[in-house]
């Protein structure tokens, strides 16, 4: 009789494991069901990455949206992309920080977890170009409409992006990549650079460099011929950084590119 | 074929595309008189086009010849040949259809790092059509003009280039621009170079210079008033802007399909020019909401 209620004990403690085995393995497939379609995949997953994607979103989408935009940049920064730029004809994003700190701008700033003592590296508004930083991102925009020296602009932005390098991990190393010559994003690992761009950065960007050029040429004397490298050059002082984008992803109904500078689609893959 | 006097739609005139915005910030506001007088009358055009909601300025990137040609076993000649008979197709359709202006992208900076061999097919290729079409093109009252680095073609290329140039400068009909050994960003360059130029004569100070002094610079300033287009056709499948009128094409309807340009035909380009008159144009406002 006692051999018999041992068994019986046994089997109903091997059915029970079998049941919660059965049900685990259900649960995990339901999970990994989910994931493919809810979310982002792993980066090793993603064969190649742009090392510049552009996204340009309708400026009414931004203002209605802003919780979609900051969750998209979340992803990509999970992806492992380093440079991405926002563009949003009207500027919402970047002009409304300026104007005022609870526009859309700020909004999106505040919904980023901060897991760092420092938040806010500094909004100048007497410079050309002003950074603003988490832990994890890197924005940076133009301050249009103010009038600015090309040359003490590029010089504060290089002297600001330095400071915020050594600011993120007190690691002189971080200064890589910012030299003299040009401004390029900040080289640490997990960082995304965010470049909010608007359709001043666009054709009229290109006339500000135009201007530039003349002026230079009228105080040297000299007239030569313009070659794109000197465009080129003349667009990144004014504010312009990064290569161009390898992919520009068209978030509007609208299948245009809505003034996004042009000196930067090359080549640039649009979808 | 194409020069009935045309009202313009009255303002409540609706068609299956709503809320379709002709106006743009590099557009005037108001639609030149030009617009219409080149429009057909109220005959029906094929397709489901509609005359009035068809683009006034296409832009084709034609790509895909040597593609074309690799999956039949053709050479790379037999493929450009092929493409410059649909290019024939569709200027012939375009007079027919009443568009103003027609932009293709025949040849650009980056092709002359091609190999020789088919660089001089090329060059040739250009040469046997301009000199077979001349005859037609005067006909047809189509005004051409090669935009590009047209210094880097052999002279008697260049020679032609001119006499067609000047063959058909006098025509009223489409203007039809082909850019060759073109780049987007060499037209802003040499833009702002003759902007330069103007500063250094003491014509312009550096502080007046606005967006129309380098848009009058560019390459299809000699178009007018629609010389941005509305809708730009790009063949094989790829999907990019290959250094192509990027000044222009700020606020083109871009329009992307997978067919080789050699065989692009009637067909393909009539749902090219279905899909710019279904889309809502709106320049990056609201359906419904007016220009500012």
């Amino acid at each position: 009789m006692g051999l018999t209620t041992r068994s019986i004990a046994r089997l109903s403690c091997w059915r029970l494991l079998q049941v919660v085995y059965v049900w685990i393995t259900c649960c995990v497939g339901f999970v990994s069901y989910l994931r493919r379609f809810f979310c982002v995949p792993a980066s090793h997953s993603v064969k190649k990455l742009p090392r510049h994607l552009a996204l340009l979103v309708d400026s009414e989408d931004v203002v209605l949206h802003v919780s979609k935009v900051i969750m998209l940049l979340q992803q990509l920064a999970q992806l492992g992309l380093r440079h991405v730029s926002l563009y949003d004809a009207k500027g919402v994003i970047e002009g409304d920080y300026n104007a005022s700190k609870r526009g859309v701008c700020h909004k999106l700033l505040t919904w980023l977890p901060s897991t760092h003592t420092y938040t806010r590296l500094l909004v100048p508004t007497e410079m050309m170009t002003w950074l603003y930083c988490t832990d994890r991102l890197v924005f940076c925009g133009g301050n249009h409409g103010k009038p600015y020296s090309a040359d003490v602009a590029a010089r504060v932005l290089r002297r600001r992006l330095r400071n915020f390098c050594q600011l993120l991990a007190g690691d002189e190393s971080l200064n890589q990549g910012i030299n003299d010559t040009c401004l390029t994003p900040c080289e640490r690992k997990d960082c995304l650079l965010v470049e909010l761009l608007c359709l001043q950065d666009g054709k009229l960007a290109i006339v500000e460099a135009a201007r530039n050029i003349c002026l230079k040429s009228l105080q040297s004397s000299a007239s030569s011929n313009l070659r794109e490298d000197d465009i080129d050059t003349s667009l990144k002082e004014i504010g312009g950084i990064g290569p161009d984008p390898d992919l520009l992803l068209l978030f509007s109904s609208s299948r245009c590119l809505q003034g996004y500078p042009p000196w930067r689609l090359r080549l640039t893959e649009i979808q | 074929m194409l020069s009935e006097q045309v009202q313009p739609p009255s303002p409540h005139h609706s068609k299956s595309s709503s809320g379709v915005c002709h106006s743009s910030p590099s557009h005037a506001t108001e639609l030149p008189p030009a617009f219409f007088a080149v429009r057909p009358s109220h005959r029906e055009l094929p397709h489901g086009l509609d005359a009035h909601l068809l683009p006034r300025h296409v832009a084709i990137i034609m790509d895909g010849n040597s593609r074309w040609a690799d999956t039949r076993g053709l050479s790379c000649a037999a493929g450009h040949e092929a493409g410059a008979k649909s290019l024939k197709e569709i200027v012939r359709l375009s007079c027919e259809w009443g568009l103003a202006a027609l932009t293709v992208f025949a040849f650009s900076t980056e092709n002359w790092h091609r190999g020789q061999v088919e660089i001089s097919i090329l060059m040739q290729l250009f040469q046997n059509v301009l000199t077979e079409e001349v005859d037609t093109l005067v006909k047809e009252n189509i005004e051409v003009r090669v935009i590009g680095d047209t210094q880097r073609f052999p002279l008697p290329l260049q020679s032609l280039i001119h006499k067609v140039q000047q063959k058909t400068a006098n025509n009223t009909g489409l203007k039809f621009t082909v850019a060759a050994s073109y780049s987007g960003r060499y037209d802003i360059v040499q833009a702002c170079q003759r902007v330069a130029a103007n500063v250094q004569q003491g014509k312009l100070n550096p502080k007046d210079i606005t967006e129309r002094h380098l848009e009058d610079q560019l390459g299809t300033s000699w178009i007018g008033d629609i010389r941005n287009p509305d809708l730009l056709i790009r063949t094989s499948g790829e999907q990019r802007l290959s250094n192509f009128l990027l000044w222009q094409l700020a606020y083109t309807e871009l329009f992307f399909m997978d067919v080789m340009w050699p065989d692009v035909d009637e067909v393909h380009y009539a749902n090219a020019l279905l899909y710019f008159q279904r889309r809502h144009r709106r320049y990056g406002r609201r359906p419904g909401v007016s220009a500012p």
